[in-house]
């Protein structure tokens, strides 16, 4: 008898959690696990989004001049390898950087030498054959440092 | 004595199984579904997400500019008080985070915790007093003579109150808190620049947040979607309306290229000129604005 009051107590204080599986609150906060000697001051427009295998969106952020960046994807574990590339919004979408001829680095750093926006698209993508299941979220999040540039260019 | 407990357990746990097969049920229902056939809000194939900088952010790129402090322009602390309405708390809440971003950078540590009172007072008066609790209000008592961690404090609590707000679904107060924000910004901003140059640091960096306003603009379109909330798009619309005028120069083609170090260095694009019409124009804009705001 005693196992199974244990058994009642142990599910209902689980459920809960298995309710809150696809809340990503504050998921990069306690998570993610910076590149080691990462010297940047987390940005505000950082933020964690629930995503699903196949799904793909866009994120546009300010980045001021003369500043240097890092820009981090942390994906929660099931969710697939991420593909993203920056686009310059100046007059048309140009393409400055695409994360596939980086070897789908997790993160990438630069110097911002003029005030702009930067559309990041980003995909996640999914196993060959494997069906898009929406309902099957987990979280995805971009961590935006920023940091004054150390010498002058 | 322990059947009446294991009874009342299973009751608990019943009731509870009841609500988790109801949403078992639709997750089924939803697997059934292809993507093409998903509600609109369930496809996110084509979402956007737009962000801005904080008020945190925006000073700290504008210091070093000769930007100067002139303490009457800052909204008085103890106004909150007579904000009643919970647009207008939400909006002065932005206000009081550009004000304390500002004074901060002045290093004036007896005004600071005036303007952290003020934010706590509007957080608890908007039923978010979770995001800016008293321990936070503490850790501000305890570092008053250390800036940094005062700047530290000051972007924790914005990101707090940014978190608490996205988890409760309350994304029309943040929205009436980025716009009270991002209009005090650049009052305080323009108010300290008495005549226009075009060779001022301050304008050029003033003219860059045309960026900002743009997503801060489109982010708003995104979330305030009832009659009552149009109003304080307008203003964010009236303030871009004056950027768009703006004459742009291309430097040359945006390119990302590697230097000696094997650093990436994102080079070119565009630049901002803001002419002396435009600033005037802006400042009166932004400075009606803004009264309407605090008053």
């Amino acid at each position: 008898m005693k196992i199974l009051v244990r058994v009642i107590i142990l599910i209902l204080f689980s459920l809960p959690l298995i309710g809150n599986s696809q809340n990503c609150d504050n998921f990069f906060e306690t998570s993610c696990i910076l590149p080691s000697n990462w010297d940047y001051e987390i940005n505000s427009q950082s933020m964690n989004i629930p995503m699903y295998s196949g799904q793909s969106f866009k994120y546009s952020a300010v980045f001021y001049e003369g500043l240097e960046y890092s820009i981090c994807f942390c994906a929660e574990e099931g969710l697939g390898n991420i593909r993203y590339r920056l686009l310059s919004t100046d007059v048309y979408l140009d393409q400055i950087f695409n994360s596939d001829f980086d070897s789908n680095m997790a993160h990438m750093e630069f110097i911002n030498k003029n005030t702009r926006i930067i559309l990041v698209e980003v995909q996640v993508l999914r196993e060959q054959g494997k069906r898009i299941d929406p309902t099957d979220k987990k979280c995805l999040g971009i961590i935006i440092g920023q940091k004054k540039i150390e010498d002058e260019w | 004595m322990k059947k009446k407990s294991i009874l009342g357990l299973l009751v608990v746990l019943i009731i509870f199984g009841l609500s988790f097969c109801k949403s078992d049920s639709s997750k089924k229902n939803a697997q059934d579904q292809t993507l093409e056939e998903l509600p609109e809000e369930m496809n996110y194939e084509e979402m956007t997400y737009f962000r801005f900088p904080s008020p945190e952010e925006i000073f700290g790129f504008i210091e070093g500019s000769n930007i100067e402090f002139i303490p009457s322009i800052v909204n008085e602390p103890e106004n909150y008080k007579s904000y009643s309405n919970s647009r207008i708390q939400a909006l002065n809440l932005g206000v009081y985070f550009s004000d304390l971003a500002y004074i901060t950078l002045f290093e004036k540590r007896e005004e600071t915790f005036l303007y952290f009172t003020a934010i706590h007072q509007l957080c608890n008066n908007l039923t978010i007093s979770a995001a800016f609790t008293e321990a936070l209000l503490d850790r501000v008592h305890n570092n008053l003579d250390n800036v940094d961690s005062l700047v530290s404090i000051s972007g924790d609590a914005y990101r707090n109150i940014i978190n608490y707000l996205v988890i409760n679904k309350k994304e029309n107060t943040l929205t009436l808190m980025g716009i009270g924000a991002y209009v005090e910004s650049l009052f305080l901003s323009i108010s300290t620049i008495e005549e226009y140059s075009n060779k001022n640091e301050l304008v050029q960096k003033i003219a860059d947040q045309k960026y900002a306003y743009e997503n801060l603009y489109n982010y708003s379109v995104q979330n305030l979607n009832n009659e009552y909330d149009k109003e304080y798009i307008e203003i964010i619309k009236n303030i871009k309306s004056v950027y768009d005028k703006m004459e742009t120069i291309k430097i040359e083609d945006t390119k990302m290229s590697k230097n000696e170090d094997g650093k990436l260095i994102l080079s070119g694009g565009i630049k901002l000129v803001m002419s002396e019409d435009n600033f005037n124009e802006l400042k009166e804009i932004v400075t009606k604005s803004r009264n309407e705001i605090i008053k």
